[in-house]
């Protein structure tokens, strides 16, 4: 059976993201230390989280009316940005600099957010997918 | 968008919206009188998962029946 849109998306933008990632990781060990190191699994998890929710998201909207798949999409994203809010303000309160390095973990979350974006899209072009037509008018 | 589609956009804004701030607040309040930080996460918790209900309930659910 062939796989779904999203499981496809995801294998597309799973790889490249993890490369950036684990790339973005070594570099930040080498001039940050362990901080950079622990920034760069940090930042490579929360963007993971957020893309494969909103996988998960589309998957379920797959067969629904487009007003709920509205409600569905703005309940990730609020859900999505408070999350995001209190994960920053733990990091920001709880841990310090010396164990976290915020800069290390600002660049590695942007690089990898552009490299998953990039690779949905690389595997979306990759798709075939049936486009209804409208229908001729006789 | 037509007239439902925006109307449809504002009540699941505005559930998000009313959850969130009320239990929030039930939380802050309750932070401020025992004296504690971690009530307003459960009561942003709560929140979210009352608005995801009425949503569901009101549009989601129904659309599932049809």
């Amino acid at each position: 059976m062939a796989d779904s849109v999203e499981i496809n998306l995801g294998k597309g933008a799973v790889y490249p993201a993890l490369v950036v990632g684990v790339i973005g990781s070594v570099i930040a060990l080498l001039i940050k230390g362990k901080s950079g190191l622990i920034a760069g699994g940090f930042a490579l998890l929360i963007v993971f989280i957020f893309f494969i929710i909103h996988l998960i998201i589309s998957k379920i909207s797959n067969n629904l009316d487009p007003i709920a798949v509205m409600g569905l999409a703005l309940f990730s994203y609020f859900s999505k940005v408070l999350i995001l809010g209190v994960f920053l303000l733990v990091i920001v309160n709880k841990i310090s600099i010396e164990n976290l390095d915020r800069p290390s973990f600002g660049a590695i979350a942007i690089a990898v957010t552009v490299a998953w974006l990039g690779g949905e899209v690389r595997a979306f072009l990759k798709l075939k997918l049936h486009m209804p037509l409208p229908k001729k008018k006789n | 968008m037509s007239t439902s589609e925006e109307s449809a956009f504002w009540t699941i804004l505005s559930y998000l919206i009313a959850g969130l701030l009320l239990w929030c607040g039930i939380g802050l309040l309750v932070d401020h009188f025992l004296k504690t930080n971690f009530f307003v996460l459960i009561g942003m918790a709560i929140g979210l998962a009352s608005s995801l209900y009425l949503i569901w309930v009101r549009f989601i659910r129904i659309d599932s029946n049809k």
